[in-house]
Protein backbone atom coordinates (compact mmCIF):
# COMPACT_ATOMS: atom_id res chain seq x y z
CA UNK A 1 0.00 0.00 0.00
CA UNK A 2 1.17 3.12 -1.03
CA UNK A 3 2.25 6.46 2.11
CA UNK A 4 -0.55 8.35 3.37
CA UNK A 5 0.45 11.06 1.08
CA UNK A 6 -2.12 10.32 -1.41
CA UNK A 7 -5.11 10.97 0.82
CA UNK A 8 -6.99 14.34 1.31
CA UNK A 9 -6.21 16.59 4.56
CA UNK A 10 -10.05 15.93 5.38
CA UNK A 11 -8.96 12.13 6.04
CA UNK A 12 -6.01 13.37 7.84
CA UNK A 13 -8.36 15.30 9.86
CA UNK A 14 -10.24 12.09 10.36
CA UNK A 15 -7.10 10.43 11.17
CA UNK A 16 -6.97 12.80 14.40
CA UNK A 17 -9.68 12.93 14.93
CA UNK A 18 -10.06 9.22 15.48
CA UNK A 19 -6.57 9.28 18.32
CA UNK A 20 -7.90 12.43 19.66
CA UNK A 21 -11.48 10.21 20.55
CA UNK A 22 -9.40 7.60 21.74
CA UNK A 23 -7.26 9.68 24.15
CA UNK A 24 -10.13 11.44 25.73
CA UNK A 25 -12.67 9.06 25.52
CA UNK A 26 -12.79 7.64 29.37
CA UNK A 27 -12.80 11.02 30.88
CA UNK A 28 -15.72 12.41 28.68
CA UNK A 29 -17.73 9.02 29.12
CA UNK A 30 -16.93 9.36 33.40
CA UNK A 31 -18.26 13.62 33.05
CA UNK A 32 -21.04 12.32 30.81
CA UNK A 33 -21.70 9.77 33.15
CA UNK A 34 -21.84 12.06 36.24
CA UNK A 35 -23.49 14.95 34.19
CA UNK A 36 -26.79 12.55 33.63
CA UNK A 37 -26.87 11.19 37.01
CA UNK A 38 -29.87 12.61 38.72
CA UNK A 39 -28.57 11.77 42.60
CA UNK A 40 -26.01 13.86 42.14
CA UNK A 41 -26.25 17.83 43.23
CA UNK A 42 -27.00 20.36 40.39
CA UNK A 43 -23.51 21.91 41.02
CA UNK A 44 -21.32 18.99 40.68
CA UNK A 45 -23.24 17.87 37.41
CA UNK A 46 -22.55 21.21 35.88
CA UNK A 47 -18.92 21.34 36.50
CA UNK A 48 -18.98 17.82 35.01
CA UNK A 49 -21.10 19.68 31.71
CA UNK A 50 -18.88 22.08 32.06
CA UNK A 51 -15.71 19.83 31.97
CA UNK A 52 -17.27 18.08 28.53
CA UNK A 53 -16.95 21.38 26.93
CA UNK A 54 -13.77 21.74 27.63
CA UNK A 55 -12.38 19.13 25.69
CA UNK A 56 -10.68 19.68 22.59
CA UNK A 57 -13.56 20.03 19.91
CA UNK A 58 -11.89 16.65 17.59
CA UNK A 59 -12.71 14.40 20.72
CA UNK A 60 -15.85 14.68 19.62
CA UNK A 61 -17.44 11.39 18.73
CA UNK A 62 -19.43 12.99 16.10
CA UNK A 63 -16.50 14.77 14.24
CA UNK A 64 -15.58 10.72 12.78
CA UNK A 65 -16.33 10.26 9.56
CA UNK A 66 -15.86 7.25 7.66
CA UNK A 67 -13.50 7.83 4.53
CA UNK A 68 -12.03 5.59 2.06
CA UNK A 69 -8.68 3.97 2.97
CA UNK A 70 -7.65 4.37 -0.83
CA UNK A 71 -9.00 7.85 -1.98
CA UNK A 72 -10.06 9.77 0.97
CA UNK A 73 -13.44 10.08 -0.73
CA UNK A 74 -16.54 10.95 2.35
CA UNK A 75 -19.24 9.91 0.09
CA UNK A 76 -20.40 6.71 -1.15
CA UNK A 77 -18.36 4.46 1.12
CA UNK A 78 -18.92 0.51 1.90
CA UNK A 79 -18.29 0.03 5.50
CA UNK A 80 -17.43 -3.53 5.08
CA UNK A 81 -14.60 -2.93 3.04
CA UNK A 82 -14.04 0.77 3.62
CA UNK A 83 -13.64 1.90 -0.13
CA UNK A 84 -15.59 4.42 -1.75
CA UNK A 85 -17.48 3.52 -4.50
CA UNK A 86 -14.97 3.56 -7.81
CA UNK A 87 -12.44 1.99 -5.89
CA UNK A 88 -14.19 -0.98 -4.52
CA UNK A 89 -15.27 -1.27 -8.50
CA UNK A 90 -11.67 -1.32 -9.60
CA UNK A 91 -10.70 -3.81 -7.11
CA UNK A 92 -13.99 -6.43 -7.71
CA UNK A 93 -12.83 -6.01 -11.48
CA UNK A 94 -9.84 -6.86 -10.96
CA UNK A 95 -10.80 -9.53 -8.48
CA UNK A 96 -9.01 -8.43 -5.47
CA UNK A 97 -12.37 -8.43 -2.91
CA UNK A 98 -12.63 -11.66 -1.59
CA UNK A 99 -15.80 -13.48 -2.87
CA UNK A 100 -17.19 -10.48 -4.43
CA UNK A 101 -17.83 -11.09 -8.17
CA UNK A 102 -20.64 -9.37 -11.13
CA UNK A 103 -24.44 -10.43 -10.20
CA UNK A 104 -27.00 -11.40 -13.12
CA UNK A 105 -29.77 -12.75 -12.02
CA UNK B 1 -3.21 -52.39 -20.67
CA UNK B 2 -3.90 -48.23 -20.52
CA UNK B 3 -2.45 -46.37 -17.95
CA UNK B 4 -5.00 -43.89 -15.87
CA UNK B 5 -3.42 -40.62 -14.57
CA UNK B 6 -4.14 -39.94 -11.20
CA UNK B 7 -7.58 -37.77 -10.92
CA UNK B 8 -9.38 -39.04 -13.97
CA UNK B 9 -11.39 -41.95 -12.50
CA UNK B 10 -14.78 -40.66 -12.06
CA UNK B 11 -16.40 -40.52 -8.34
CA UNK B 12 -19.10 -42.41 -7.30
CA UNK B 13 -21.73 -39.67 -7.00
CA UNK B 14 -21.31 -36.17 -7.12
CA UNK B 15 -19.15 -34.46 -4.70
CA UNK B 16 -22.20 -32.08 -3.34
CA UNK B 17 -24.42 -35.11 -2.74
CA UNK B 18 -22.95 -36.83 0.30
CA UNK B 19 -24.45 -39.95 1.15
CA UNK B 20 -23.10 -43.30 2.96
CA UNK B 21 -20.91 -45.33 0.27
CA UNK B 22 -23.20 -48.20 2.27
CA UNK B 23 -26.45 -46.88 1.09
CA UNK B 24 -29.52 -47.72 -0.88
CA UNK B 25 -28.30 -49.59 -4.69
CA UNK B 26 -29.37 -47.77 -7.43
CA UNK B 27 -32.20 -49.31 -9.33
CA UNK B 28 -30.24 -49.83 -12.43
CA UNK B 29 -27.92 -53.15 -13.08
CA UNK B 30 -24.84 -52.26 -12.90
CA UNK B 31 -24.50 -48.81 -10.92
CA UNK B 32 -21.12 -46.25 -11.00
CA UNK B 33 -19.98 -48.06 -7.98
CA UNK B 34 -19.75 -51.45 -9.67
CA UNK B 35 -18.18 -49.83 -12.62
CA UNK B 36 -15.46 -48.28 -9.96
CA UNK B 37 -14.61 -51.39 -8.55
CA UNK B 38 -14.28 -53.35 -12.14
CA UNK B 39 -12.01 -50.46 -13.06
CA UNK B 40 -8.61 -51.62 -12.82
CA UNK B 41 -6.63 -48.95 -11.89
CA UNK B 42 -9.03 -48.92 -9.11
CA UNK B 43 -8.69 -52.08 -7.85
CA UNK B 44 -4.48 -51.40 -7.64
CA UNK B 45 -5.08 -48.97 -5.04
CA UNK B 46 -4.54 -48.88 -1.45
CA UNK B 47 -7.49 -48.38 0.13
CA UNK B 48 -6.74 -45.23 1.89
CA UNK B 49 -6.73 -44.20 -1.68
CA UNK B 50 -9.29 -45.75 -3.26
CA UNK B 51 -11.45 -44.40 -0.17
CA UNK B 52 -11.03 -40.82 -1.43
CA UNK B 53 -12.78 -41.37 -4.67
CA UNK B 54 -15.59 -42.60 -2.11
CA UNK B 55 -17.94 -40.45 -0.20
CA UNK B 56 -17.03 -40.30 3.46
CA UNK B 57 -18.41 -43.31 5.44
CA UNK B 58 -19.30 -42.10 9.38
CA UNK B 59 -21.00 -43.20 12.11
CA UNK B 60 -24.77 -42.55 12.49
CA UNK B 61 -25.74 -41.21 15.96
CA UNK B 62 -28.84 -43.78 16.95
CA UNK B 63 -31.61 -41.97 19.15
CA UNK B 64 -30.10 -42.42 22.77
CA UNK B 65 -26.88 -39.90 21.30
CA UNK B 66 -26.61 -36.41 22.72
CA UNK B 67 -25.57 -33.42 20.79
CA UNK B 68 -22.62 -32.33 21.98
CA UNK B 69 -21.07 -29.84 19.51
CA UNK B 70 -22.47 -28.19 16.21
CA UNK B 71 -19.65 -27.28 14.03
CA UNK B 72 -20.28 -24.50 11.01
CA UNK B 73 -18.00 -24.00 8.36
CA UNK B 74 -18.16 -20.65 6.33
CA UNK B 75 -16.70 -20.02 2.56
CA UNK B 76 -17.50 -17.97 -0.33
CA UNK B 77 -16.18 -20.84 -3.03
CA UNK B 78 -18.10 -24.00 -2.80
CA UNK B 79 -15.44 -26.68 -3.84
CA UNK B 80 -13.14 -25.64 -1.53
CA UNK B 81 -16.04 -25.86 1.08
CA UNK B 82 -16.79 -29.31 0.06
CA UNK B 83 -13.36 -30.26 0.43
CA UNK B 84 -12.58 -29.43 4.12
CA UNK B 85 -16.06 -30.63 4.56
CA UNK B 86 -15.61 -34.01 3.21
CA UNK B 87 -12.42 -33.71 5.28
CA UNK B 88 -14.07 -33.10 8.57
CA UNK B 89 -16.76 -36.37 7.88
CA UNK B 90 -13.60 -38.78 7.56
CA UNK B 91 -11.86 -37.42 10.44
CA UNK B 92 -14.91 -37.61 12.65
CA UNK B 93 -15.24 -41.25 11.29
CA UNK B 94 -11.34 -41.96 12.18
CA UNK B 95 -12.50 -40.83 15.18
CA UNK B 96 -15.97 -42.53 15.74
CA UNK B 97 -17.52 -39.70 16.97
CA UNK B 98 -20.82 -39.73 15.58
CA UNK B 99 -22.22 -36.98 13.10
CA UNK B 100 -24.93 -35.61 11.28
CA UNK B 101 -24.29 -33.56 7.93
CA UNK B 102 -23.02 -31.76 6.05
CA UNK B 103 -26.02 -29.83 6.08
CA UNK B 104 -25.90 -26.90 3.50
CA UNK B 105 -27.47 -23.66 5.36
CA UNK B 106 -29.20 -21.26 3.00
CA UNK B 107 -26.85 -18.86 1.01
CA UNK B 108 -26.19 -15.18 2.34
CA UNK B 109 -26.16 -13.19 -0.30
CA UNK B 110 -24.97 -9.21 -0.04
CA UNK B 111 -25.18 -7.45 -3.23
CA UNK B 112 -23.95 -3.57 -4.10
CA UNK B 113 -25.07 -1.55 -7.08
CA UNK B 114 -22.93 1.40 -7.79
CA UNK B 115 -22.38 4.18 -10.75
CA UNK B 116 -19.55 2.82 -13.11
CA UNK B 117 -18.52 5.92 -13.77
CA UNK B 118 -16.58 8.68 -11.36
CA UNK B 119 -18.40 11.37 -11.89
CA UNK B 120 -21.89 11.60 -13.21
CA UNK B 121 -23.53 9.18 -15.57
CA UNK B 122 -26.18 7.84 -13.04
CA UNK B 123 -27.93 5.95 -15.77
CA UNK B 124 -24.71 3.61 -15.70
CA UNK B 125 -24.59 1.39 -13.02
CA UNK B 126 -23.31 -2.00 -12.24
CA UNK B 127 -24.59 -4.97 -9.88
CA UNK B 128 -21.95 -6.98 -7.90
CA UNK B 129 -22.37 -9.73 -5.18
CA UNK B 130 -20.79 -11.73 -2.55
CA UNK B 131 -22.38 -15.13 -2.08
CA UNK B 132 -21.18 -16.77 1.79
CA UNK B 133 -22.21 -20.51 1.71
CA UNK B 134 -22.39 -22.79 4.97
CA UNK B 135 -22.69 -25.95 6.08
CA UNK B 136 -23.01 -27.50 9.06
CA UNK B 137 -22.19 -30.48 11.05
CA UNK B 138 -23.54 -31.91 14.37
CA UNK B 139 -21.42 -33.81 16.79
CA UNK B 140 -23.06 -36.55 19.01
CA UNK B 141 -21.84 -38.29 22.42
CA UNK B 142 -18.26 -37.52 22.01
CA UNK B 143 -16.31 -36.94 25.32
CA UNK B 144 -14.60 -33.93 25.86
CA UNK B 145 -11.07 -34.97 25.45
CA UNK B 146 -11.93 -35.85 21.88
CA UNK B 147 -13.62 -33.52 21.17
CA UNK B 148 -11.59 -30.97 22.16
CA UNK B 149 -8.48 -33.38 20.47
CA UNK B 150 -10.66 -33.16 17.35
CA UNK B 151 -11.21 -28.97 17.52
CA UNK B 152 -7.26 -28.68 17.56
CA UNK B 153 -6.81 -30.77 14.77
CA UNK B 154 -9.37 -28.98 12.63
CA UNK B 155 -7.00 -25.92 13.82
CA UNK B 156 -4.08 -27.21 12.90
CA UNK B 157 -5.50 -28.27 9.04
CA UNK B 158 -7.78 -25.31 8.43
CA UNK B 159 -8.20 -23.97 4.68
CA UNK B 160 -7.93 -20.77 3.86
CA UNK B 161 -10.38 -18.10 2.40
CA UNK B 162 -12.81 -20.44 5.25
CA UNK B 163 -14.60 -19.73 8.50
CA UNK B 164 -14.82 -22.53 11.42
CA UNK B 165 -17.52 -21.78 14.24
CA UNK B 166 -17.87 -24.16 16.61
CA UNK B 167 -20.22 -24.34 19.61
CA UNK B 168 -20.04 -26.82 22.08
CA UNK B 169 -22.91 -27.71 24.69
CA UNK B 170 -22.50 -29.24 28.22
CA UNK B 171 -25.17 -30.45 30.33
CA UNK B 172 -25.91 -31.12 34.20
CA UNK B 173 -28.89 -32.43 36.12
CA UNK B 174 -31.72 -30.00 37.04
CA UNK B 175 -30.88 -31.17 40.63
CA UNK B 176 -27.22 -30.13 40.68
CA UNK B 177 -28.03 -27.13 38.97
CA UNK B 178 -30.56 -25.88 41.88
CA UNK B 179 -27.91 -26.66 44.74
CA UNK B 180 -25.04 -24.53 43.22
CA UNK B 181 -27.08 -21.87 41.71
CA UNK B 182 -25.60 -18.74 43.54
CA UNK B 183 -21.94 -20.21 42.79
CA UNK B 184 -22.56 -21.20 39.41
CA UNK B 185 -23.94 -17.37 38.94
CA UNK B 186 -21.09 -15.92 40.35
CA UNK B 187 -18.34 -18.45 38.73
CA UNK B 188 -20.28 -17.58 35.15
CA UNK B 189 -19.66 -13.98 35.92
CA UNK B 190 -16.22 -15.15 36.70
CA UNK B 191 -15.56 -17.13 33.40
CA UNK B 192 -17.06 -13.63 31.52
CA UNK B 193 -14.60 -11.43 33.19
CA UNK B 194 -11.70 -13.86 32.30
CA UNK B 195 -12.84 -14.23 28.68
CA UNK B 196 -13.85 -10.54 28.17
CA UNK B 197 -11.92 -8.51 30.61
CA UNK B 198 -14.31 -5.73 32.28
CA UNK B 199 -17.13 -4.20 30.03
CA UNK B 200 -16.83 -0.68 28.90
CA UNK B 201 -19.82 0.21 30.93
CA UNK B 202 -17.55 -0.74 34.32
CA UNK B 203 -14.42 1.06 33.62
CA UNK B 204 -16.51 4.42 33.09
CA UNK B 205 -18.76 3.80 36.10
CA UNK B 206 -15.19 2.86 38.20
CA UNK B 207 -13.39 6.39 36.84
CA UNK B 208 -16.41 8.39 37.40
CA UNK B 209 -16.07 7.35 40.67
CA UNK B 210 -12.98 7.62 41.10
CA UNK B 211 -13.12 11.35 40.12
CA UNK B 212 -16.02 12.14 42.52
CA UNK B 213 -13.89 11.04 45.47
CA UNK B 214 -10.36 12.18 44.28
CA UNK B 215 -10.64 15.32 42.26
CA UNK B 216 -10.42 18.47 44.61
CA UNK B 217 -13.16 21.12 42.91
CA UNK B 218 -15.99 17.71 43.06
CA UNK B 219 -14.48 17.45 46.59
CA UNK B 220 -15.29 20.87 47.14
CA UNK B 221 -18.58 21.17 45.89
CA UNK B 222 -20.11 17.59 46.99
CA UNK B 223 -19.13 19.52 50.50
CA UNK B 224 -20.21 22.46 49.95
CA UNK B 225 -24.08 21.01 48.53
CA UNK B 226 -24.17 18.74 51.77
CA UNK B 227 -23.28 21.26 53.93
CA UNK B 228 -26.54 23.28 52.49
Amino acid sequence: MRALGHLKHKAFRDLLCRRLFAEHEVERQSNLYIYRNPELPLRVRLEAKKRIEALPTNAHPTKIKNRCIETGRGRGVFRAFGLARFPFRLKALANKLPGVRKASW
Amino acid sequence: MKRYMFGTLPRVQPKRCFQTAIGKESPKGNSEKDQLFENPFFQQLPSNVAAVYLNPVKFNPSENDVLCASLKIKSFETPKLDTFTDFICRTAYYMKIPIKGPRPLPNKVESWTLLRSPFIHKSSQENFERITHSRLIQLYSVNPVTLETFFSYLRKCNMWDLKLQAKAYEYESIDDALKNFESQSKSTDNFKELLNGPSKKDIITQNAEKLLRNDPIYKDLLKNSSRK
